[in-house]
């Protein structure tokens, strides 16, 4: 699929931005790094870097006794009244002249500290440029990776995961064309599909449909910051074959997380055979990762906690279905 | 002897404000006028035409005026507000932290100490220059209650003439282009890439021009890298979009070089957020190519009546825009003609004249008997 493959109608406006246009530039303010590891170390590192030049880290000034403490009278409240009036700035000074005492014994270690981290900075720098040497290599995607062809599980698909539950939407990621997403919803599931292809998400709005949501993001970066026991269930395709092992791992253990105790988790994953065979040399040499065996996912999917697992071999040699129950 | 002597934080060659600076030295140099560029930090490629800012205090004379060129953070701020010579700030504007803040924390931090500091210099300016109303409006508001606007200086007028092997690149490009049937609009941004200039707007309307009108569209994107951060995810997101064929991505070209891709393309497309001035804007207009841009800072000012103002810039209303225009020859030469006007109207090839005149008046002010020079040294 190419993108002029997927023209919709023409359709220009004088109106305000559309649902498709908002989701087109949502995507984009998604790769903000503002909150991320890397950007949470880059800040901490600035902060030490600057202290001693901003206005932070002045200690409490002592203020005393509250002039009207003993005014009050014996009560039996008295107590509380010390720990919230003498103890709290007591406390608070405490902390304070702590913090100075340490900063002076750490004076002669400091330079080690300093050094320390920024080589910690610097690792962190190191390993952040590894993340993606293919991408890193390419000015292109490898776009010569075929779609897989999801057809064969589409029918199965809803009876997996049973009656739609109330406790959150069913995630589909990568959920391409559309079509596992109608499927789990003609049979009455909250479905929301994640896609990182752009022209996809927008055929996805271009096609009838309006309780639809996709969400025009990378499936492992919207699964991370996903929120515990948030969504009833995840099917994974197409993402499960690409990634590299860590990022496989990864994505399986923010899946768990997200789904929760007794959630359903699908995995439509690429034969290795078939895979090999299909994929062009470029392609194949270069992809990030490879599809792992099935008895390979079905160790993985154990060791992070799912249960009842199946094994559904595919019919036609192309794509296999594991399923499972996260456990309680 | 009494000069007109520049601060600048850095002075960096090819760039905007690097360039301006110099253009300046020369100008006032040539008129015989003593001036010296003074820098917080040495650039390796022009420390033989600088000198560090503490060195002034020994070389300073009665009567010196001092042009600081005010662009970003600097500690020589504090320090000039602090003197007591005749102080001009020639403001070159300063982006708004709120742009960097989800990109670049460490630079939303430097913008922010930046309008510190201009809150601190501009009530001490005896003189405010801008490079346009948009910005004079920011410097008065940081309380300089002198401003003059003179637009910027080094706009090559008339434009440089394009170079030949560029030029006759893209000319083969085209026509290969058009063979393989896939001849759609040309469209060219030109700017940093940098949060505030917005080049993720124009990547995601040339992405729904080339699924519903134009679906050989291109985009060539002019700019500096200036911001890591948001230049990856630039490249990320038109990965993502299935652009990468579609819009390609040049750095470090020379004036003649750019001229070739101005020539090369059928519209300018500037969907800045920010804009102290906009020069991609004048160089459009001085080289007959039509504009499409963003009603954002001193963007209406600059263009006018000469090009398309949007004042939405979401996708579909970006692609109707373009889709009218491009497809109304009549209107494009019309507005390709107000822009060559507008352009010499502007009489930019004196702004350096203009500039030098403004300064060295006030040079012979602040000496001329119980001028501020006098009062103040």
């Amino acid at each position: 699929m190419t993108p002029e493959d997927a023209i919709p109608d023409a359709t220009v406006s004088d109106d305000g931005p559309e649902p498709d246009e908002v989701e087109l530039l949502a995507g984009f303010d998604r790769l903000r790094p503002q909150g991320g590891l890397k950007w949470g170390f880059d800040d901490a590192m600035r902060r030490l870097s600057e202290r001693g030049t901003g206005t932070g880290a002045a200690g409490i000034p002592w203020e005393g006794l509250p002039e009207d403490l003993w005014q009050r009278g014996r009560s039996a409240r008295i107590g509380q009244r010390f720990v919230g009036d003498v103890a709290g700035v007591l406390a608070s000074t405490l902390a304070a002249d702590a913090r100075k005492a340490a900063d002076a014994a750490m004076d002669d270690r400091l330079v080690a500290t300093w050094d320390a981290l920024r080589y910690l900075a610097a690792r962190m720098e190191s390993l952040a440029s590894r993340v993606d040497p293919i991408g890193a290599l390419l000015d292109e995607p490898l776009e010569p990776i075929p779609e897989p062809d999801v057809s064969v599980w589409s029918d199965m698909l809803a009876g997996w995961f049973g009656s739609p539950h109330s406790s959150g939407p069913v995630i589909v990621g990568e959920s391409g064309d559309g079509e596992l997403t109608a499927t789990l919803r003609r049979a009455g599931h909250r479905v929301c599909g994640v896609e990182p292809r752009g022209w996809e998400v927008w055929r996805t709005f271009g096609d009838p449909g309006p309780e639809d949501c996709v969400v025009f993001s990378e499936v492992a970066e919207f699964l991370a910051s996903a929120e515990d026991n948030s969504v009833s269930g995840v099917v994974l395709v197409g993402v499960v074959d690409r990634l590299e092992l860590s990022g496989k791992l990864g994505l399986l253990g923010n899946t768990v997380r997200a789904v929760g105790p007794a959630g359903t988790v699908v995995l439509l994953v690429s034969d290795q055979a078939a895979w090999d065979e299909n994929l062009p040399a470029v392609a194949r040499d270069l992809a990030p990762g490879r599809p792992l065996h099935p008895e390979t996912w079905l160790f993985l999917l154990r060791r992070f906690g799912v249960v009842d697992l199946q094994w559904h071999p595919s019919p036609d040699g192309s794509m296999h279905a594991l399923v499972g129950t996260v456990g309680r | 002897m009494s000069g007109i002597h520049q601060f600048v934080p850095m002075l960096h060659r090819f760039d905007a404000v690097g360039e301006h600076t110099r253009a300046l030295r020369d100008q006032l140099a040539a008129q015989g006028v003593t001036t010296r560029i003074y820098t917080e930090l040495p650039d390796p490629e022009t420390v033989d035409e600088t000198r560090p800012y503490l060195a002034y205090e020994e070389e300073a004379e009665p009567g010196d005026v001092l042009v600081y060129q005010f662009a970003t953070e600097s500690v020589m701020a504090r320090w000039l507000a602090a003197r007591r010579e005749c102080l001009v700030v020639n403001y070159h504007s300063v982006t708004p932290p709120r742009f960097f803040a989800p990109w670049n924390n460490g630079i939303a931090r430097l913008q922010v100490d930046s309008l510190y500091e201009l809150a601190e210099i501009g009530p001490r300016a005896d003189l405010g220059i801008a490079v346009s109303e948009f910005d004079a409006a920011e410097l008065r508001e940081a309380g300089c209650a002198s401003t003059v606007v003179i637009p910027v200086a080094n706009v090559a007028t008339p434009p440089t003439p394009p170079d030949p092997v560029t030029a006759e690149r893209l000319r083969r490009e085209r026509d290969r282009r058009r063979q393989e049937d896939a001849g759609g609009a040309r469209w060219l941004s030109v700017g940093r890439l940098a949060p505030n200039k917005g080049h993720h707007d124009t990547v995601a309307a040339l992405f729904v021009a080339r699924m519903t009108t134009d679906p050989g569209a291109r985009l060539t994107l002019v700019g500096t890298p200036s911001e890591p951060n948001y230049a990856h995810a630039l490249r990320h997101y038109v990965i993502s979009l299935g652009l990468s064929g579609a819009v390609d991505f040049v750095s470090s070209i020379d004036d003649a070089q750019l001229s070739a891709y101005y020539g090369a393309s059928d519209v300018l497309v500037m969907l800045s957020d920010h804009e102290g001035f906009g020069v991609p804007l004048v160089e459009a207009m001085a080289r007959g190519v039509p504009v499409v841009a963003y009603d954002a800072g001193a963007v209406s000012e600059v263009l006018g009546d000469a090009g398309v103002l949007l004042t939405r810039k979401h996708p579909r209303h970006v692609v109707s825009a373009l889709h009218r225009l491009l497809g109304d020859p009549a209107e494009c030469e019309r507005l390709m003609a107000k822009g060559r006007e507008r352009v010499a109207g502007m009489d930019l090839a004196n702004a350096g004249n203009r500039l030098v005149a403004t300064v060295r008046a006030l040079a012979d002010d602040a000496m001329a008997p119980g001028g501020t020079g006098a009062a103040r040294s």
